[in-house]
């Protein structure tokens, strides 16, 4: 039998290349989607043990909650008077203030230059190494208030050379520097899809914080206890209800996990639409299997009559199935590879640059991979195959194969049962609230969809009926066989227009989703310009925002995480309406009048570079 | 034997546990075929039975020996193989036994699919107008390949058919009016056969 199965899968190759083709669509945008999150979730892993590894304590004000921004924390910062405090406590061998703040860069051409996933990031150069993941490169360090320095990668893509000037936007009006040095990240030319500005303290404060204020300060143990002894001991001396001390490890477990928290917004997106795709490719491969098997109804009435099992007949499908399903997986798998190439560089044309790295295939995804694309596609062939075995083996002695009608009550229930349900979830969706109710339409639309295909046998005779009449009368007897025949297979029928349906749907949800996703960038983009604004008139940090809780000597995790504002941030916005709605309230209510003209002028650059990016 | 609605294929049907009784039993050998629940009727036609169509039904995709020996694969045996080359000898393709069916003519495929249904050595072949789809020349091949077989190998055949002259191949012609056995011919002739056929038209 499985000899047979296998000739017969062979001698159809082309049959059993296009059912596998929409396996392997499927299974390629999972797998390219899962190998993409994977591949920047241990990049950007990898910068934040390279961004803290020196660091033994991290001391940053205690989280105060902001009432205008419902449950997030503002932090104040810490002066330089805290800092002084904190360097005479026994055991703190070297302790440095840090800042980090949002900035951008005005490039060669006079424009805002635009910058990857990371943003830009204005710090204050740390000269202990070991507080310090960056390197100086070439040159060095800034030592008056008019240097600067940048990493390596941005000065080598602007072209700059030591001693041009750098014009730098941040707090108050544009600031022209001077380049006296390139830096270097472990062994990266800079932190990947993030620019580096580091300038002397006190250059940074006035532009990235606020004059004798830093944003945490970052401690190097002098090797006597060890870092949670150091975090405690500083705690008690400076009071854990203004200050909050703790481990380079935790701290650097905490940047992990608000990224994880962030880069799933863009798994979840991504894998959205992986099930999409699958589901359309299990619709396509159901349909497949079942016009491959009524095809072949006549060969298994044979096979019946001459002593096959019925077994023995679902096995054959089932084993082509899972032939397909394997080898489609395998291929879609190594498609997924290449795709999560192209989703890198799709997302890189719309702004989100993600950092490079080789790219991490886990056991889960090819798990994942093989178990999805084999489940799926044996799923979809289960159905054809239990039908075909049903087939009387009588009607292999006859010639006309038995057209069993699909209008049986069974089917009509169990069609209107799954409507309906549909319907309700969606209705539940429109009237509810929240992302509870969003869910539910979605899942509604979806389930909906799957009742009018089971319905779709029943009511094609009816409805054929009615759109036959003008056809009839429109092109005469041409028309009314046409409808004659559409109705006399009324499954046939409803399998090319359920094929039709799924095509509509498919093409309606990525043009509403472009055009959402281009309306939500916008949205979002205003949501962070506020952002920034509060945060530039309160001097306040907050978590989780990403520039929340920086060191300066850890500036390097700090940017990366600017990617929280810009991007992220913006499709939580478009993904939770609720959400949206306190953001902008919040914005609203904060923003003093007076301060509107200088912001709008002083963000413009930045406003304008994104906005350019997103259409 | 009989004219078209007579019943022929309905009865054939019934015998070969393809289609289920009203009323009545089915013997084939010791075995009632109306106890039988479908997975031991497709047990029996596959170890008990035998079939030839009128339209081949060999399997496009496998080889003509992998047609004739597919009962066995199916069945999970081995095949007898001295009564396999005993088989393909007597149909006579022993050379050309590794084509497919759309490489042979219509009489070589019935000859195979006349292969496929002595290879299991059945208790009874039930062949459903074997000689309708072929030529004068090939038919009168087949029917008299399947009259070695009972001669020469003790196979009991059934065959439905019309044609007078297939008719006469057999041992004993039984004629079917309206459902029911209205006559017999022992060792027929085909004008035997014609002239009571012509009875039915009346």
């Amino acid at each position: 039998m499985f000899k047979l199965t296998y000739k017969g899968l062979w001698a159809h190759k082309l049959r059993f290349v296009l059912t596998g083709l929409a396996v392997v669509l499927g299974v390629a945008f999972m797998a390219g989607t899962m190998i993409l999150t994977d591949t920047m979730g241990r990049t950007f892993d990898g910068l934040f043990d390279t961004a803290n590894k020196g660091v033994d304590v991290v001391v940053r004000r205690a989280a105060t909650v902001d009432g205008g921004f419902a449950g997030t924390a503002v932090r104040e910062r810490v002066d330089s008077a805290t800092l002084a405090r904190i360097k005479g406590i026994d055991g703190v061998d070297t302790a440095v203030g840090s800042i980090t703040g949002m900035a951008t860069l005005v490039g060669p051409d006079g424009k805002a230059s635009t910058s990857g996933m990371g943003g830009t990031m204005g710090t204050n150069w740390v000269d202990d190494a070991r507080l310090n993941p960056f390197a100086i490169a070439t040159g060095r360090a800034p030592q008056t208030p008019d240097e600067v320095v940048l990493d390596q990668s941005t000065v080598t893509k602007d072209g700059r050379k030591l001693g041009d000037p750098v014009t730098v936007l941040a707090k108050g009006d544009p600031r022209t520097l001077t380049l006296v040095g390139t830096a270097t990240f472990g062994d990266a030319d800079g932190i990947p899809g993030s620019t580096l500005i580091a300038t002397t303290d006190a250059t940074a404060q006035v532009l990235f914080a606020e004059p004798g204020a830093y944003d945490s300060v970052v401690i190097a143990s002098d090797g006597r206890q060890d870092p949670e002894a150091l975090s405690a001991r500083v705690g008690a001396a400076l009071g854990t209800e203004r200050f909050e001390t703790l481990t380079g490890a935790a701290d650097t477990a905490n940047n992990k996990a608000d990224l994880k928290e962030e880069l799933g917004f863009f798994s979840t997106f991504l894998l959205a639409f992986a099930y999409i795709s699958l589901f359309v490719g299990m619709f396509i491969i159901y349909n497949t299997f079942s016009i491959v098997v009524a095809q072949r109804s006549k060969e298994m009435a044979m096979l019946r009559a001459i002593g096959a099992s019925r077994r023995q007949v679902v096995k054959s499908v089932l084993f082509e199935s899972i032939t397909v399903g394997l080898l489609a997986s395998a291929v879609g798998l190594g498609v997924g590879v290449l795709m999560s190439f192209g989703l890198r560089a799709l997302l890189g044309a719309v702004g989100l640059d993600i950092p490079g790295g080789s790219v991490v295939i886990t056991p889960t995804t090819i798990v994942t991979a093989f178990l999805v694309g084999s489940v799926v596609t044996v799923l979809s062939a289960l159905a054809p195959a239990l039908r075909a075995s049903k087939v009387k083996p009588i009607a292999a002695l006859r010639d006309v194969a038995v057209d069993n009608s699909g209008a049986s009550l069974r089917r009509t229930i169990t069609g209107m049962i799954i409507t309906g349900a549909g319907v309700t979830a969606f209705a539940a969706g429109v009237i509810g609230s929240g992302s509870g109710a969003l869910a539910m339409l979605g899942v509604g639309a979806v389930i909906t969809i799957v009742g009018v295909f089971v319905l779709g046998p029943v009511i094609a005779r009816p409805v054929m009926g009615g759109l036959g009449i003008p056809i009839a009368w429109l092109s005469g007897t041409t028309g009314r066989l046409a409808a004659e025949n559409a109705k006399r297979c009324p499954k046939r029928t409803s399998a090319t227009a359920s094929a039709l349906m799924i095509g509509v749907a498919l093409v309606s949800f990525i043009t509403i989703l472009a055009t959402s996703t281009r309306v939500g960038f916008g949205h979002g983009r205003e949501v962070a310009a506020g952002r920034l604004r509060d945060r530039f008139r309160r001097h306040g940090r907050r978590r989780p925002q990403p520039h929340a809780g920086r060191r300066g000597g850890q500036a390097a995790a700090g940017g990366s995480r600017l990617a929280g504002p810009h991007h992220t941030g913006r499709h939580r916005h478009r993904l939770q309406p609720g959400r949206r709605r306190e953001h902008v309230d919040d914005r609203a209510a904060v923003r003093p009048e007076g301060d509107r003209g200088q912001d709008h002028r002083r963000h413009r650059p930045l406003r304008r570079r994104q906005g350019g990016q997103g259409r | 034997m009989g004219p078209s609605g007579s019943g022929k294929s309905t009865l054939m049907h019934c015998l070969a546990g393809l289609d289920d009784l009203t009323s009545g039993q089915v013997l084939i050998g010791e075995t009632d075929l109306t106890t039988l629940n479908d997975k031991h009727l497709t047990m029996l036609r596959r170890d008990k039975i035998g079939f030839v169509f009128q339209a081949y039904n060999l399997v496009p995709t496998l080889t003509a020996i992998e047609n004739i020996t597919l009962p066995m694969d199916l069945a999970g045996r081995k095949a007898d193989q001295p009564w396999v080359d005993q088989v393909v000898d007597t149909i006579g393709l022993a050379d050309r036994l590794n084509h497919r069916p759309s490489e042979l003519s219509g009489g070589q495929q019935q000859r195979v699919a006349v292969g496929r249904a002595l290879a299991g050595r059945p208790e009874i072949i039930f062949a459903d107008e074997p000689t309708g789809n072929l030529d004068s020349r090939s038919g009168a091949e087949i029917l008299d390949f399947m009259r070695r077989a009972v001669r020469e190998l003790g196979q009991t055949i059934v065959m439905v058919t019309h044609d007078p002259v297939a008719a006469s191949y057999a041992d004993r012609v039984v004629f079917l009016a309206d459902g029911r056995i209205v006559d017999e011919i022992i060792d027929p002739t085909a004008e035997a056969v014609l002239d009571r056929m012509k009875t039915f038209g009346r």
